[in-house]
């Protein structure tokens, strides 16, 4: 059981799995900050695997994959923006209307393009390569940490970038002031609606990001309904780690770790089933222990 | 007299600004749809007419309708009884499933005389749902932890839990084969009589009905609805005003919990005679969708399921004899959640003050 | 002399509606350089709409602005911001969870390497502005939690930093002490001094009379009076606001004091945060008798009140009703022996604004003294008792399907306080009854609380104004920082007297001025 808790499979399998969840949930964490309540994610981050396995496909390229797979992410976050802040629509609604159409929507592009349904699996799909990192070469950091897909690592910087973007930049100060009063940042002469804009297309930038790490990160394959919750997981860690990118990053690694386990688990002979609710039984056991505090004091107003 | 006249007026110009809302957009979702039937290289005119003889041809097929209305309508009740009180339960899936489970259960492990039978199953069905939201229940009361994640989470807990015991429940030594995991049938006792030959409908329907029209008139003539919509709507005044919010709190959820339950067991005794791992499909979003769409009003629930019955009864056949897609029915659903949603006042009214002044930011002096 | 100053701000024939109401008609004014400025008038007299076209939140219908004898046209509120036009509202523009120093300089951050915030640059800035103005504020602590003087010291340090040279306060003093107005009015007097403008926006008389140069009176959207303070008295001010000669003033009765209805013993509460804000409190409340507690707001009157209807546990001691011991029950139960209450929070609180008139009348009506049926609603009953509330408390709305939120916010709380009257308890506790409606319901809502008090309910009037505390109680408490203490029986002592209490019992006013330093 140790062994594999802290095997060197279960971590490196730890920082790959956390990645989608990463750039999903922090990039998340601008339009929470902002105020704007999304759990649309999952439909972002589904399509945006969808596009970027055929923009992978299309020119055997994982960078062209890539770009698609932001662009979606941008263009869901657009249609989400278009109706919440203009058309006045209620985000939770939009966030249900646009999850269950990108189930249908995506299963629907994968019979009328690729002409199969359950799962598209074929060479011409190339994934992100894996990178060398010399000064990783060490004994067990090289099992864990070394040869792991470029995005992994891009993950990690963006964390970083994004904290210092968060909080050193009147951008972020902004951002975080749009969320926390709207009104006395219009009195500020900050524009509430441009900054949520911003901060949405940010969300989809990322989350489309993700998505196309989904089907590009060594299996090369899409599935239908590939993202899995991945979505709600990264609305999860936002939640856990109130927008701060640090507090969030660490959050997905904790989920991603749960998710983890479920390799060794499944080879000591753990029923999978059991096994694979491990990230979503995390979730709530980690939301349980992040409110204990809160909970005391709190008056009960549900 | 002159001002009851006016406030009659007004009541009228909202209703009919209701209508007009659902038909705006109705129209853009068959313009939209439209457009995706096109874009399939068929005739959108051909799929529509497909869907409706698919639908509401002939018995058989309105049989089949029938058989999709019945979990649309009471997931949908799931999702009222929650929502018009201001419970986020987006886990109607996963209580669906609990549901499901236990009523197979008890249909094949017990044997019961039959009416008794199916009855019993139903509320062991209607229970273990009820005992599925009891943990996001307790963990937002006492924990605060916001339902809605915690729902989510739970479903896809709910998912692979199920499937679990199904593989526990028949022995299987291949746990990996997930796709047609299933019990055994229940007994024919435990059966929801079929209502039309050859088809799935079934008795399921009386109970669907029956749910609407209890939770309707609880809204409509009793004080416990009366606190059950202020608690929806204000609950903080609800709570100063002496209402035991924690238990109403509790009671919603545990009623939709109830009532999605209750659907999982009307599935698994009307239409699969089993318990099938994986089986909803969605359905719990299904209603979600739909209670949204009826804008949490019990009758509308009822008249958008026949809706959605049709569509997604009509899409195979659609998809059988013409070039077009059945998933483009599920995307048609979902343009019309999100066309519902548009505030068309608030639009019509920038519009309208585009002309000249600038768009007011700051409320009228009191 | 400050009549030979120049006018820095004019406007001519401003006019602007809302629909149909007009809120302001055709209004001209002349501000002149370093001098106070007021403008008075009554709730929707069309002071804050003026304001807010000064400030270019809206945009007149007609009229023009002169700064400098220039007429400008704003394209925004941050051009008039930019213009040296900078606004203190009432309900203050502050980000609970930032910083001091984030507050202020968000907008306009000094950026180092034009993307970075360079925040030793802001700081030097603004705190170079607070040696010039003599303000002492503590830049590093977060905003939630500090007093509400300071916060207003934030909001015009916030104004200056970002240059202004006209500075609108918006009733600033309604949140004061009389120390902390003291302050305040220091603070105006010392940037006057310097050249700055300052137009004050108030209803208060007798602060108009001490701190203005000149004085504007609006009426019902028009101006009714250009005058100076040594040219008029108070009366005189007053009708030229209301249009007759009202000083509010309650008409007591005598009456015989009973048995008490509530006790209060040893009293802890804790906020949500965990902090302690009621700190061991001791009250009574006889029947019959009105007693007010005056405070600063946030001195823990909300905790207070909280508890004592069942909203909030309490960490120890006991609240006692008519004698039995109610600490542990719940409002539901409370409500149930007769204890009414009316929150401050008229629109979260008090009503549910998306639903119908009889729908909020029977609130806790259907509870505790309510209707036969227990199980289905009886609609006969629901009218007779919602008719019953909108007819004697003069709540104007056309039928009892009426929306809530339709109606205006004197009539939304007299329908509240209708509802609680009516109810036939024996304990009423009232928070801030009259806040931000308009004279004739204030006048109708005093003389209610009188003639219930008088009927032999126990009423605890909680309210943030004093003169409201002054004028209708009989028996006066102060809370400060969690800690109530004896204001005396009404009229022993004067204002300045209780307001020294509401400030901390007379010792170092910690919360009241840190200027001056």
């Amino acid at each position: 059981m140790l062994q594999v808790m802290f095997s060197t499979v279960t971590l490196a399998a730890m920082f790959r799995l956390a990645t989608p969840l990463i750039l999903a949930a922090v990039g998340g964490s601008f339009g929470d900050r902002a105020g704007v309540f999304n759990i649309a994610l999952e439909s972002f981050m589904l399509s945006a695997a969808f596009f970027a396995t055929l923009g992978s496909y299309l020119t055997r390229s994982p960078y062209v994959g890539a770009l698609a797979g932001i662009l979606t992410g941008l263009v869901f976050s657009a249609v989400f923006g278009f109706f919440v802040f203009h058309l006045g629509s209620n985000g939770l609604v939009v966030s249900i209307a646009l999850n269950s159409g990108a189930w249908g929507f995506t299963t629907l592009l994968l019979t009328t393009v690729f002409g199969t349904r359950g799962a598209f699996i074929d060479n011409n799909i190339q994934s992100f390569p894996a990178l060398d990192i010399p000064f990783l070469r060490l004994p067990y950091l090289d099992a864990v940490l070394n040869h792991q897909n470029v995005l992994v690592y891009f993950a990690l910087v963006f964390v970083a970038a994004a904290a210092v973007v968060m909080y050193k930049t009147p951008f972020g100060l902004r951002v975080r002031g749009v969320g926390i009063n709207e009104k006395a940042s219009q009195t500020a002469g900050v524009n509430v609606l441009g900054y949520r804009w911003i901060a949405t297309l940010i969300t989809g930038v990322f989350v489309g990001l993700a998505g196309a790490f989904l089907p590009l990160c060594g299996v090369s394959m899409f599935a239908e309904n590939m993202s899995a919750g991945r979505g709600f997981l990264a609305v999860a860690a936002i939640m856990v780690g109130k927008g701060n990118p640090v507090k969030v990053a660490l959050s997905c690694l904790l989920f991603a770790y749960a998710d983890a386990l479920t390799i060794g688990f499944q080879n000591m002979g753990v029923p999978s089933q059991i096994v694979m609710t491990l990230p979503y039984a995390a979730t709530i056991l980690v939301l349980f222990v992040a409110n204990i505090k809160k909970a005391k004091h709190a008056d009960i107003d549900a | 007299m002159k001002a009851a006249a006016s406030a009659a007026l007004r009541a009228f110009a909202d209703k009919k600004s209701e209508i007009v809302k659902y038909l705006l957009a109705f129209a853009a979702v068959m313009l939209i749809g439209a457009g995706l039937i096109s874009f399939q290289g068929e005739d959108p005119v051909r799929a529509l007419s497909a869907i409706w003889s698919g639908a509401l041809g002939g018995r058989i097929e309105i049989g089949n309708t029938i058989r999709w209305i019945i979990p649309c309508v009471m997931t949908g009740m799931a999702a009222v009884v929650a929502f018009k009180s201001g419970v986020n339960n987006l886990g109607i899936e996963g209580q669906i499933y609990f549901g499901g489970f236990a009523a197979a259960m008890a249909g094949f492990l017990v044997q019961l005389p039959p009416v008794v039978h199916v009855l019993f199953c139903l509320l062991v069905g209607g229970l273990c749902g009820l005992l599925y939201a009891l943990i996001p229940a307790v963990l937002k009361l006492f924990f605060r932890i916001d339902e809605m994640i915690t729902t989510l989470m739970l479903n896809y807990i709910a998912i692979l839990l199920t499937e679990y015991f199904t593989v526990l429940v028949i022995g299987a030594s291949s746990s990996t084969a997930s796709n047609a995991l299933q019990t055994p049938p229940v007994y024919e006792t435990a059966k929801l009589p079929v209502l039309i030959k050859g088809t799935y409908a079934n008795a399921g329907i009386f109970v669907a009905v029956a749910v609407v029209v209890v939770v309707a008139f609880i809204y409509r003539y009793t004080i416990k609805g009366y606190e059950l919509r202020q608690v929806g709507e204000n609950l903080r005044f609800s709570k100063v005003g002496g209402v035991n919010v924690v238990r109403t709190f509790l009671s919603i959820f545990l009623i939709s919990g109830f009532v999605a339950g209750l659907c999982g067991g009307v599935e698994v005794l009307g239409s699969h005679g089993r318990f099938v791992s994986r089986f909803s499909n969605n359905l719990g979003w299904d209603g979600i969708m739909i209670s949204m769409i009826a804008k949490n009003s019990p009758f509308g629930v009822l008249f958008v399921s026949i809706l959605w019955g049709v569509l997604k009864a009509g899409a195979l056949h659609m998809e059988r004899v013409t070039n077009t897609n059945r998933l483009t029915v599920v995307l048609i659903q979902a343009l019309f959640v999100l066309f519902v949603t548009i505030d068309y006042k608030k639009i019509y009214a920038f519009f309208r003050g585009r002309f000249g002044r600038r768009a007011v930011q700051k409320g009228g002096a009191v | 002399m400050k009549s030979e100053q120049p006018v820095v701000l004019e406007l001519r024939g401003i006019c602007k509606n809302f629909g149909a109401l007009a809120a302001n008609k055709n209004i001209d004014l002349k501000v002149r350089r370093g001098t106070v400025h007021a403008i008075i008038g009554e709730n929707g007299a069309g002071k804050s709409t003026l304001m807010n076209i000064i400030s270019d939140i809206y945009q007149a219908d007609a009229g023009d602005i002169l700064l400098n004898g220039e007429k400008v046209v704003f394209k925004g509120p941050m051009d008039a911001c930019a213009h040296g036009i900078g606004m203190v509202y009432q309900e203050f523009m502050l980000f609970p969870d930032l910083t001091v120093l984030d507050n202020i300089m968000m907008g306009f951050e000094k950026r180092r390497g034009g993307i970075f915030i360079d925040r030793k640059k802001t700081r030097a800035a603004i705190e170079e502005i607070c040696r010039t103005y003599h303000f002492n504020i503590p830049l590093d602590e977060k905003v939630k939690g500090l007093a509400v003087a300071v916060l207003q010291q934030v909001e015009i340090v916030k104004v200056l930093y970002k240059g202004a040279d006209i500075i609108i306060l918006d009733e600033p003093t309604s949140v004061l002490t009389p120390q902390g107005i003291e302050g305040l009015f220091d603070a105006i007097r010392f940037l006057v001094g310097t050249g700055k403008t300052v137009l004050f926006i108030t209803h208060k008389l007798k602060e108009v009379m001490e701190i203005s140069d000149y004085i504007t009176v609006l009426k019902n959207g028009e101006v009714t009076g250009n005058v100076r303070p040594d040219e008029v008295d108070e009366a005189a001010l007053a009708s030229l606001m209301v249009g007759r000669e009202v000083i509010l003033t309650a008409q007591k009765v005598e009456k015989q004091v009973a048995a008490p209805v509530l006790e209060v013993k040893g009293l802890h509460v804790r906020d949500n945060d965990g902090n302690e804000r009621v700190k061991g409190v001791d009250l009574a409340v006889r029947a019959g008798e009105i007693v007010g507690v005056a405070g600063v707001a946030g001195s823990g009157q909300k905790e207070l009140v909280e508890a004592l209807f069942g909203l909030r546990e309490a960490q120890e001691g006991r609240v006692l009703f008519e004698g039995a011991d109610i600490t542990s029950k719940s409002c539901r139960e409370r409500r149930c022996l007769g204890v009414g209450y009316v929150p401050q929070d008229r629109l979260g609180e008090g009503a549910n604004v998306e639903g119908s008139i009889w729908q909020n009348a029977i609130m806790g009506y259907h509870i505790a003294h309510g209707f036969k049926r227990k199980l289905l609603l009886d609609r006969r009953e629901i009218d007779a008792f919602s008719g019953q509330v909108v007819k004697q408390f003069a709540v104007k709305t056309p039928t009892l399907e009426t929306r809530v939120r339709t109606l205006s916010g004197g009539n939304i709380q007299k329908l509240i306080v209708g509802r609680e009257f009516l109810q036939k308890n024996k304990l009423l506790i009232v928070e801030d009854p009259t806040r931000g409606i308009d004279i004739g319901a204030i006048e109708f809502i005093w003389k209610k609380i009188i003639e219930l008090a008088s009927e032999g309910v126990g009423i605890l009037l909680v309210s943030h104004e004093l003169n409201e505390v002054m004028e209708l109680s009989d028996r006066i408490v102060v809370m400060y920082d969690g800690k109530l203490f004896d204001g005396g029986n009404a009229g022993e002592l004067t204002e300045q007297e209780i307001g020294l209490l509401m400030a901390g019992g007379g010792t170092a006013d910690e919360s009241g001025r840190k200027r001056g330093a």
